[in-house]
């Protein structure tokens, strides 16, 4: 029954953090007597249970082989040092603050909360509103590529059917995605990836080890308008005159900024230069105003657009 | 209240190991204060402590964990085990330090330094590198910084709000809620007086706010998902090639399930035909629509209706 695993599990994590050298499992199972089973098998199968489920809790157990008299048993204990979390040393104002982020920040998760009621033991929770929010959804293999990162080791993943060996160099959050931007040495060059598009899990290769350059920064490594990103579509130029009604054009006015800006007409009308290198990204973003933008030029990508909605006109469900 | 099924024995575990050391901080607390702090029912609290309470080394007295509950009031006695909580696992440190670096991208965040100093305190703790090669970006228009404290105070605000619907703007009557951030967008979560009912804002539609110098107290509940509230959504069934439905992933869908031919069939919840055609338009030939019926013919209309305005220049 649960309950009782739970007691167990609790019992033996006390005994091994209580332990003043490695304890065999005879030595715990006559500790806790009569919580493990009698046969031998079974008791071994709920001792394996009972570690797993301490190690996935981040129980840092140290496990030897002993000599002497217990000489090839296995001998298990928790190092107190190992186990018990540093104090921060934070102050009231430095835990407050704290708090008000991990409220803020939504990950999705409960592991900033778990993370600060360990790190802020004194604290309460802070009731007051703080009028803004964050929706920052975390995907559960950012902790191990956040460690590779920090460690400098290479990441083994799957994406778009392919095995990746990677040399991670950083992790961005933008516009509600997560990207990884790492070194790919199969291919020689920088690549980036969005992580909620890896396939599978994502596994740490200790055996490759990486410096990441001086000068590279995350945040930089890729364009933040997707329109700007590379594309093998080659319209003729790299920007789009787009005209705007005047029902949408302060709209992109905002966005945009009056260097975008190209004419005002008397209708209330304007036309912009807009960023086209990534078609498909361009595409995306004309028709979000239907039939209230055209463009105008280059001609090639006036083309592109027509010919799309001539496909589609044609398709009749 | 009726809340859930059995909690699994990691996740009990897991509290129990981060109360004893909260509590021996404190030495006596309330059930529902501690129940509150830690995300637990009182009696799913009191199971817990009870549980512990029976824990030790040995089935000796003196050897089991110190604490008892008595009414309403939990109390510790004396520390024998778990002084010190476990040390944060893999998810625990990156999320503090997620948490903290994009709080401290936020506008109007914490001018004090505080925040740096915890920040500075936890990578001390954790490893200097853990924040080398992570970035949160959060660019917030400027309006966000006054929506926010707008918010705080329960502010009613007169606004002018643009439809990408219809193109116009209309002026609003709106208590202040909340300001937060999803995907690449910010918006302002509200009271609508004239609709007398929530309303979510995108924020760089607001052409202009003004406080009217009138305030109000409104309880914030937790958000709902996006659509439930509104009394104009439509659900609406579509077929998509696999290898386009990148152009769903920015939006909440219903469901999701792939067909005998490979096309996924998706259905989603829209709040406006023109929505739809924007979509649809983005989809081109690589979606069709399955229902509602009235709309099968709408992406070859909207396409129609894109390209006659090409022909005329």
């Amino acid at each position: 029954m649960a309950i009782h695993q739970l007691e167990r599990v609790t019992n033996l994590l006390t005994l091994l953090l209580s332990a003043r050298r490695h304890v065999t499992f005879e030595e715990i199972r006559n500790e806790l007597r009569g919580q493990y089973p009698e046969n031998l098998v079974a008791a071994r199968a709920a001792f394996e249970r009972d570690k797993a489920i301490l190690r996935d809790e981040g129980v840092p157990i140290d496990q030897t082989v002993l000599g002497g008299d217990q000489a090839g048993q296995t001998g298990y204990r928790v190092m107190r040092s190992a186990y018990e979390i540093a104090d921060f040393g934070l102050s009231d104002d430095e835990a407050r603050a704290l708090r008000l982020a991990v409220g803020t920040i939504r990950l999705g998760t409960t592991w900033s909360t778990e993370a600060l009621w360990k790190v802020d033991l004194h604290g309460s929770a802070d009731d007051s509103p703080s009028g803004i929010g964050v929706e920052l959804p975390v995907d559960e293999r950012l902790p191990v590529i956040h460690r590779a990162i920090t460690e400098h080791k290479g990441l083994v993943f799957g994406y778009h059917g392919h095995a990746r060996h990677l040399q991670p160099w950083g992790l961005l959050a933008r516009d509600g995605w997560w990207y990884l931007v790492g070194f790919e040495a199969a291919l020689g060059d920088q690549r980036t990836f969005r992580v909620d598009r890896i396939e599978g899990r994502v596994e740490i290769d200790a055996g490759v080890s990486f410096e990441r350059p001086n000068d590279f920064s995350v945040r930089d490594a890729f364009p933040a308008d997707p329109k700007l990103l590379p594309d093998n579509v080659d319209v003729g130029s790299d920007v789009a005159r787009v005209l705007v009604d005047a029902t949408d054009a302060a709209s992109v006015l905002a966005h945009y900024g009056p260097e975008a800006l190209v004419e005002q007409r008397p209708d209330g009308a304007m036309v912009f230069d807009i960023p086209c290198v990534n078609v498909r990204a361009f595409l995306q973003w004309l028709f979000g105003f239907v039939e209230r933008a055209e463009v105008l030029e280059p001609t090639i990508l006036r083309d592109v657009v027509v010919q799309w909605l001539d496909d589609l006109a044609q398709v009749r469900s | 209240m009726s809340r859930r099924g059995p909690r699994p024995v990691n996740l009990r575990l897991r509290r129990i190991l981060v109360m004893l050391p909260w509590l021996m901080e404190r030495g006596t607390v309330s059930t529902s204060e501690m129940a509150a702090h830690f995300g637990l029912s009182v009696d799913e609290l009191i199971a817990d402590l009870t549980l512990a309470s029976l824990c030790g080394i040995s089935e000796d007295p003196n050897d089991l964990i110190d604490l008892w509950v008595d009414e309403d009031e939990v109390h510790f006695g004396l520390p024998k085990y778990f002084e010190r909580p476990l040390r944060l696992t893999l998810p625990e440190a990156f999320a503090l330090v997620v948490s903290a670096k994009a709080a401290r991208s936020l506008p109007g965040a914490d001018s004090t330094a505080a925040l740096d100093n915890a920040i500075g305190k936890i990578a001390g703790v954790i490893g200097e590198n853990s924040l080398a090669g992570l970035d949160v970006e959060i660019d917030a228009p400027e309006a966000v910084a006054g929506l926010t404290k707008a918010s705080t105070d329960g502010s009613i605000l007169s606004i002018d709000y643009w439809s990408p619907t219809t193109g116009e703007s209309t002026t609003r009557r709106v208590t202040a809620l909340e300001v937060f951030a999803d995907g690449p967008h910010w918006y302002l979560r509200s009271f609508d007086h004239g609709a007398t009912a929530e309303r979510t804002f995108r924020i760089d539609r607001i052409e202009s706010w003004v406080a009217t110098g009138e305030s109000e107290r409104r309880p914030v509940s937790p958000r709902r998902p996006w659509f439930t509230d509104s009394p104009d959504a439509t659900s609406v069934m579509l077929a998509v090639d696999p290898s386009w439905t990148w152009v769903l992933e920015q939006y909440p869908l219903v469901s999701t399930a792939t067909r005998a031919d490979g096309w996924v069939e998706v259905r989603l919840v829209v709040t406006s035909e023109r929505w739809l055609r924007r979509l649809l338009l983005r989809l081109g030939t690589h979606a069709r629509v399955l229902e509602p019926s009235e709309w099968i013919g709408l992406a070859a209309d909207s396409a129609v209706l894109v390209r006659d305005r090409y022909r005329r220049t």
